[in-house]
């Protein structure tokens, strides 16, 4: 029996108790787990910094619509998503964000506003 | 006046584990899992009437008796632990250096071992047992580099190199 024998939920049980720093090098040990960190949506795999959000606008537009799904469902990072989104404001592209995805964005992201905390809003601002 | 003293032992239950062993515990003890305490109380094995020599079995299909075993000892050192409120866990910071001292020896046994406890902390439902193995294994994680992951755990490396270097370039932005 290994580590990666075991079922997802079990998977799911011992890296939700494993940090951040952990989860990047679980990334890296074999397509198992790394397939299976990346789906693991409650655990927030992704640490983005406005840097890497600027320098990712010139990706091309469906992978950065993949990455601000993947932050939103991980209902962790509100503050980076918002400054995302005034990046892509600023850089003029939003006009290439298909226009029913960017309402699916917006309406996870007022479904995670509604389940934060006024300490969590706080916290996150102070970023 | 002297009244007599009624001296009720515990109540037994009995678990019989997939290679056919067949455990007497206190129900006491055993209420921990919540999958054998629901059986228990569904098919009405509370009824003081039935004496445990008459008592049928609850058969662990996906326990093992060396498995078992460990999890009933881990269920008596736990029995006075009070009842988890698994909302308040939820909330509840990811530690892993609060693992009771006891559990920490109790769990420093070979890997196999340790995932097949926690099988069995699963299908048990004994979140307890569950959360303190898991944080054992993830403790085992935390610090590594993935080689040192992989040799730790046994695991066969199946990226290729383009394939890692890909990976290491999708991770690199999140160390700032």
């Amino acid at each position: 029996l290994n580590l990666i024998d075991l079922p997802r939920e079990m998977v799911d049980a011992i890296i939700s108790f494993a940090d951040k720093k952990s989860l990047f090098e679980l990334r890296e040990v074999c397509h198992a787990t790394k397939q299976h960190v990346d789906s693991s949506a409650k655990n927030p795999t992704r640490k983005p910094s406005v840097g890497f959000m600027i320098k990712e606008l010139k990706e091309p537009i469906d992978d950065v619509l993949f990455e601000l799904t993947l932050w939103v469902e991980c209902k962790i990072f509100l503050i980076p998503v918002m400054r995302y989104f005034k990046s892509l404001s600023y850089m003029g592209r939003y006009a290439e964000l298909p226009k029913e995805k960017l309402m699916d964005l917006i309406d996870l992201m007022a479904e995670m506003l509604r389940g934060c905390s006024v300490n969590y809003l706080l916290i996150s601002f102070e970023q | 006046f002297l009244f007599p003293i009624k001296m009720t032992s515990p109540r037994m239950i009995k678990l019989t584990s997939n290679d056919d062993k067949t455990f007497e515990v206190e129900r006491d003890v055993i209420k921990q899992s919540v999958t054998v305490n629901t059986l228990i109380t569904d098919l009405n094995m509370d009824d003081e009437d039935v004496s445990v020599e008459n008592q049928m079995a609850i058969p662990l299909p996906n326990v093992d008796a060396a498995t078992l075993e460990m999890v009933i000892t881990w269920c008596k050192q736990h029995r006075e632990d009070p009842p988890r409120n698994e909302e308040e866990e939820e909330k509840k910071e990811k530690r892993t250096d609060d693992i009771p001292e006891w559990d920490k020896t109790f769990l420093d046994v070979e890997q196999s071992v340790l995932f097949a406890l926690i099988l069995a902390a699963n299908y048990m439902d004994i979140k307890g047992l569950l959360d303190n193995c898991c944080k054992t294994v993830a403790n085992m994680i935390k610090g590594k580099t993935p080689d040192e992951i992989r040799k730790h755990f046994n695991i066969k490396n199946d990226f290729t190199p383009e394939e890692e270097e890909q990976i290491r370039k999708e991770n690199a932005w999140c160390e700032d």
